[in-house]
């Protein structure tokens, strides 16, 4: 099989990545030689990825890329069960990414390194931790230099975890168009006048919009590029910006999501019931790994990341996802990645010639999908046919555990109240006849109490 | 929290070209660091350097109090040095 190169990796010419049958690998180019010598020579590297900071490699020889003639080193990285982006995660996970790129700098003064790039596309969420996966992006430190990525850092981290605590949690989804990260003076325009009073805020955001402003049309000296930073100033500019991440919170609570299984959908018998139902599902399709579709919470995710399945639980509320972050967290749960999505417009590819970050589906597919009380919201409050929610369901995995819950439930009730019921096909008969063309019903089960009905499906 | 304001800021702000005293060579990256995050870096990094020094003396002055008397202190911010 051929290498072929991963379409995002294109930025920085000390490498790039590729994959060779399903493997990923990284290449160093002969121009990082001595950056990459002295990441594994200084003890950097053991020293992060020893903690788990940095993803692991070996270096390799099976393989090589198709620019051979520009290679130092192949390194095959551990391999990362999921990628996940930016505008898919919940606010304590942004700030965790955050915090750990400002302990990897840290870190990597302690050892005459430093980052040259602050991309929040570098951290991805590995066994319930945040791990840095660029291993390219430490470089030479000389004191006196500033640090490069500092404008980089804000507009990908402060930026967007301030609007998201300060403004309102949905600004977040800005950094899909932004994909360099939230501008500095969108940022100041759109948080609240009092985030002025907070000196972090003010110094990294406002003053930073400022004088990027006032300097954007201004012909520069060559000298103005040429002051010194020292090694104490960078560390207080590395305090400063932790403290401004550290000091922003935002609660999860009060949304009509987080308080699903404290309502009236199901009584308790019921609940218990379709918990078993999906255990007995698990047992039975036995995946690697899951996709959990309006994972809410998690509490049926966390059925299938017990048993050892790789398991991503998406939601579209954020107050649902920072609630099953926090809880992953809590149970240090190895086998689970809350993340936000709204599923009537889920992530598309995104970036340079559309191919730079990948679509969900590109993400794809699993073995197992699962969709409890959610295709009432897609069919009737979103109006997409049964048949093409079969057709999406398929392309994403073999399994699928799927709740049909009928017009008769008050859910559907209470989404028909202000509404016509354009929906006539939207019966257990009429669910079962849009699914059989692509998937086999191998279980089907009443959940106890109510009359939404549990299936697990078998792609045909 | 260190309490500014705007307008003080701005007077730092306008400050800004008699830093410019101090150099070395450039830096060369991939990513452009942009000419007024730059400019702002260097400044904020040295009124930063004055609060970072005192802090970091401040912990462990009371760190060696603490070892005095023998007691067990909280865990203090993220190690800097």
């Amino acid at each position: 099989m051929e290498a072929s190169r991963v379409s995002g990796s294109f930025r920085d010419p000390s490498g790039f990545v590729f994959s060779h049958s399903g493997v990923v690998y990284r290449q160093v180019n002969t121009c990082y030689r001595e950056d990459y010598d002295l990441l594994m020579g200084s003890g950097l590297y053991q020293s992060l990825a020893d903690d788990g900071l940095l993803v692991r490699h070996e270096e390799t020889s099976e393989v090589q890329s198709q620019y051979p003639d520009q290679a130092y080193r192949v390194l095959r990285p551990d391999q990362l069960p999921f990628i996940s982006y930016p505008y898919e995660w919940c606010f304590s996970a942004f700030k965790d990414a955050a915090l750990l790129t400002l302990e990897i700098q840290k870190r990597a003064l302690k050892h005459g390194m430093t980052l040259k790039d602050c991309s929040a596309y570098n951290i991805q969420f590995v066994a319930g931790r945040p791990v840095f996966i660029d291993t390219l992006s430490f470089e030479k430190y000389v004191e006196g230099l500033p640090w490069t990525p500092y404008r980089q850092f804000c507009q990908h981290f402060l930026a967007p975890i301030a609007l998201m605590s300060g403004t309102d949690i949905r600004l977040r989804r800005l950094l899909r168009p932004f994909i360099d990260g939230i501008p500095l003076d969108l940022a100041a325009k759109l948080l609240p006048y009092k985030t002025r009073f907070s000196f972090p805020l003010l110094l990294h955001i406002h003053l930073h919009a400022k004088t990027q402003r006032q300097y954007a049309d201004t012909a520069v000296s060559k000298k103005s590029f040429e002051r010194k930073i020292s090694r104490t100033s960078l560390l207080g500019l590395l305090d400063s910006l932790e403290s401004a991440i550290r000091s922003r919170t935002w609660r999860a609570a009060g949304t009509e999501w987080a308080d699903y299984y404290s309502d009236d959908s199901y009584t308790q018998a019921g609940l218990e019931h379709k918990k078993l139902l999906v255990e007995q599902y698990l047992d039975e399709a036995k995946p690697k790994d899951l996709w959990d579709l309006g994972g809410n919470t998690g509490l049926h995710s966390r059925i299938a990341s017990s048993r050892g399945v790789s398991t991503v639980s998406f939601d579209v509320d954020p107050a649902c996802v920072e609630m099953n972050y926090l809880q992953m967290r809590k149970d240090k749960d190895e086998n689970i990645l809350p993340l936000v999505l709204d599923l009537t417009n889920p992530s598309p590819a995104l970036g340079w010639n559309n191919d730079e970050r990948m679509s969900l589906a590109q993400r794809g597919p699993v073995d197992a999908v699962m969709a409890l009380a959610l295709i009432h919201h897609m069919a009737i409050s979103n109006n997409v046919p049964l048949g093409m929610l079969a057709e999406f369901f398929a392309g994403l995995g073999r399994w699928l555990i799927i709740e049909f819950v009928p017009k008769g439930d008050h859910k559907v009730q209470k989404l028909l109240a202000t509404r016509e019921d354009i929906f006539p096909d939207y019966t257990s008969e009429g669910f079962e006849r849009a699914f059989q063309g692509l998937f086999t019903i191998r279980r089907k089960e009443t959940i106890r109490e109510s009359t939404r009905e549990l299936y697990l499906l078998e792609r045909k | 929290m260190t309490v500014c304001t705007v307008s003080a800021a701005k007077r730092v702000l306008a400050m800004a070209p008699l830093v410019a005293l101090l150099t070395v060579r450039p830096a060369h990256a991939y990513i452009d660091p942009g000419t007024g995050s730059y400019v702002l870096q260097a400044i904020a990094a040295t009124v930063l350097a004055g609060f970072f020094v005192l802090k970091t003396s401040w912990s462990q002055f009371r760190e060696r109090i603490a070892r005095l008397f023998h007691k067990k202190t909280p865990a203090g911010p993220a190690d800097g040095s």
